[in-house]
């Protein structure tokens, strides 16, 4: 599960015809859209409006990376719900004020959708994209550091099950923080492997295109309309 | 001005390097001399300074380590320091021995273009990544994260990548680490494209057994001198070494392990476990018992980790049932994963803290392990990586009195040496051994080990063991001579 939800921030792979700023702004609209509108449980506009980011959000995870990455953020759901219903649950065993389950149930739908329209920006627009934008803001450490994190990321979680499966094994849970130490060591080791990759083949060209097409146009314009009138239909 | 076919394009003379704050020198008094389109094999035991100098050939020794660097690196008739770094990307790039670690972008084509655009116009970029991808085979994985690649794709992935700016030279640490035997085909091939392309190879490596066909020249690196050697002379005089004289050297077995608590049991039963909607296990069954090895084989990516941390319990299975009766213990494939602490002395002082062990555990356990030559100072994270898994072996048997290990890939980054050593310890001890493995090399070092092949997701008992064409028992006398006498 830690890897999956690992790669849902991970580029997903498939060339779009649509273009940076459409595949930017689309999921930064859907963020703005689950900020700005709080649903309520018991009217149907914003649930209407909840349901129709969420069905919006699995096309794009569809169209980034083929059905793997809707279940992925399915997934994603699913887990928001568990966690906000577990909290429901302790918050009421302990006597602390706490929602209806239909509340938690929305307001953990709500940052699902939230993580994912973030995932999608980096599901959609790929690193080298990603870098273009930062560096054209004067952030080019910043994009080296995303670099490295996104391409450590997985291979971190991985050897983080290692890890945990033996220290688990060997020291008990009652140990269980002993897992940093072998870890740190490894972030450093392989730390250093990659800054022999930086001096071996320097800093990769980073690549965008800030062109418009037709076809973007509509899609920004159709999005940003549509949206407004449901902000307005929410009111 | 370029040399011409026959004339040396790398030149190490004199060389000396030292890390800092260390005392002694890794490399002493090296020379090495390369003619342009020579196959050059370097051979060396784990910490006799391959990698560092993989790390010389293009200045990282200085610039990313710090090291101390007295004598001549000359490539193409110029030193190395007076090279501009874009100049000597184009003349000289090394394959370095962890491949995730040469890419900047998950994803293969992203990575591989990056780098080309930073070196010609998008459409010469386009032109070089995709006819070195038809080359070496991985125009099909382009659009796949570098995470889903097999072991054999993605050391091709990287040889592709130090190809992009067509060097001249092509320094390669350890390629045929973690490989399993399809990987190892893949790479030979590899290789072999770059011998017949013309390109000066240095390879350095301790696996020499399926190189030796590629290599038109062999050298030993051992306390840190290069040294020619006459691998054909060694080989025979392997052929001919009795074994037995070998035995009585090779490792100290001295007592303790027999100390130990009864074997464990572990049963599967139709097992299922499903990974990113594929199932990775279907059907799974295996009773293992007994102080007997059960070696699982099976291709990377066949879901051989996944087997041992079900049996951990680290994962469920999505069918069937697990049975496991006994400690278990999980060593990882990366074998400092294990060690916690900074000192051995620390490392079994919390081992027994967490057993509930009697006072004297840690005594008795340390003055056990010395016996093995692991002295209660000693850093875990600085042995060699034989030591380390030895270590990590003894003490599961020694100080934690685990009974059942589960040892993913032990012998995938060991010396011929290290990989016989292993064998000889775990064929000791008194526990049920459940080990993967991706290559059959090893699978004649267990007497009386049940191998199991891990394919499309079932176990099935393998009654012929396959036959590998990297003789293990024999390179093991070769090294054995050629480290320890070193007079081939």
């Amino acid at each position: 599960m830690l890897r999956e939800l690992a790669r849902a921030f991970v580029y997903g792979g498939r060339p779009s015809r649509l273009g940076l700023a459409t595949r930017l702004l689309l999921p930064l609209l859907l963020v703005a859209c689950l900020v700005a509108v709080e649903p309520s449980p018991k009217g149907a506009k914003p649930l209407a409006l909840l349901a129709s980011i969420l069905a919006v959000e699995l096309l794009i995870a569809r169209s980034a990376g083929g059905i793997k990455r809707v279940v992925t953020s399915l997934k994603l759901v699913l887990l928001f719900i568990a966690i906000g219903l577990a909290i429901m649950m302790l918050a009421r065993a302990l006597g602390l004020p706490a929602g209806s389950p239909l509340a938690a149930l929305v307001g953990s739908i709500r940052v699902a959708a939230l993580v994912i329209a973030l995932s999608l920006v980096f599901q959609w627009v790929s690193l080298r994209e990603l870098r273009w934008i930062l560096e054209g803001l004067g952030l080019r450490r910043a994009s080296l550091n995303l670099s490295v994190v996104l391409v450590q990321l997985p291979l971190t979680i991985s050897v983080f099950s290692e890890v945990i499966t033996t220290v688990r094994l060997k020291l008990g849970r009652r140990y269980l923080s002993s897992f940093v130490k072998p870890l740190l060591y490894h972030a450093v080791v392989n730390s250093r492997a990659f800054v022999e990759s930086f001096y071996l083949y320097g800093l990769p060209a980073a690549k965008g295109k800030p062109e418009l097409s037709a076809a973007d146009a509509l899609i920004i314009g159709a999005s940003t309309i549509g949206f407004l009138l449901l902000f307005y239909l929410v009111g | 001005m370029k040399p011409t076919n026959g004339e040396a394009v790398l030149e190490l003379e004199d060389l000396w390097i030292r890390y800092p704050g260390r005392r002694e020198w890794t490399i002493s008094s090296t020379s090495l001399k390369l003619r342009r389109g020579e196959f050059c094999l370097v051979l060396g035991e784990t910490g006799s300074g391959k990698t560092t100098i993989a790390r010389a050939v293009t200045g990282v020794a200085q610039a990313i380590y710090g090291c101390e660097v007295r004598g001549s690196v000359r490539v193409l008739g110029r030193e190395v320091s007076e090279y501009d770094l874009d100049e000597l990307r184009r003349v000289v790039q090394v394959v370095n021995q962890n491949p995730y670690a040469h890419f900047t972008d998950p994803i293969l084509r992203e990575d591989l273009l990056g780098y080309a655009e930073a070196l010609y116009d998008p459409h010469r970029a386009q032109q070089v990544v995709e006819e070195l991808s038809d080359a070496f085979g991985i125009r099909g994985v382009l659009a796949r994260s570098i995470f889903e690649l097999s072991g054999g794709q993605i050391r091709r992935a990287a040889i592709v990548k130090a190809l992009v700016g067509d060097p001249e030279i092509l320094v390669l640490d350890e390629p045929l680490m973690w490989l399993d035997n399809a990987g190892l085909s893949e790479v030979l091939e590899a290789l072999a494209r770059l011998k017949r392309a013309g390109k000066t190879v240095l390879v350095l490596e301790h696996k020499f057994f399926p190189l030796l066909g590629l290599a038109s020249r062999v050298t030993l690196l051992s306390n840190g001198r290069v040294r020619p050697v006459n691998f054909s002379d060694c080989l025979e005089r392997a052929r001919e070494h009795e074994d037995s004289k070998l035995e009585a050297s090779a490792i100290r077995f001295n007592g303790g392990l027999e100390a130990t608590s009864t074997a464990a049991t572990v049963r599967l039963e139709n097992v299922w476990f499903k990974y990113d909607r594929k199932w990775v296990l279907e059907g799974a069954s295996l009773t293992a018992k007994g102080n007997r090895t059960y070696i699982v084989y099976g291709e990377n990516g066949s879901g051989k980790s996944t087997l041992l941390k079900l049996i951990a319990g680290y994962l469920k299975p999505s069918k069937g049932r697990i049975a496991v009766h006994g400690r278990p213990i999980y060593i990882p494939q990366l074998p400092y994963l294990f060690f916690t602490e900074e000192t051995l002395r620390a490392e079994v002082e919390k081992l027994c803290r967490a057993n509930r062990s009697e006072p004297e555990c840690p005594t008795r356990s340390l003055s056990a392990l010395e016996r093995y030559g692991y002295g209660p100072e000693d850093v875990p994270f600085n042995l060699s990586w034989g030591q380390m898994l030895r270590l990590a072996v003894l003490a599961s048997i020694l100080v934690g009195g685990f009974n059942l290990l589960l040892l993913d890939e032990p012998f995938s980054g060991l010396t011929y040496s290290g990989r016989v050593e292993l064998a000889r310890l775990l064929n000791r001890v008194p526990a049920t051994k459940v080990i993967t493995a991706s290559g059959t090399d090893l699978l004649g070092l267990f007497e009386g080990a049940i191998v199991v092949g891990l394919r499309s997701g079932r176990l099935t008992r393998l009654e012929h063991v396959p036959q590998s064409e990297d003789h293990i028992e024999l390179a093991y006398r070769a090294s054995k001579i050629l480290y320890g006498e070193a007079r081939c």
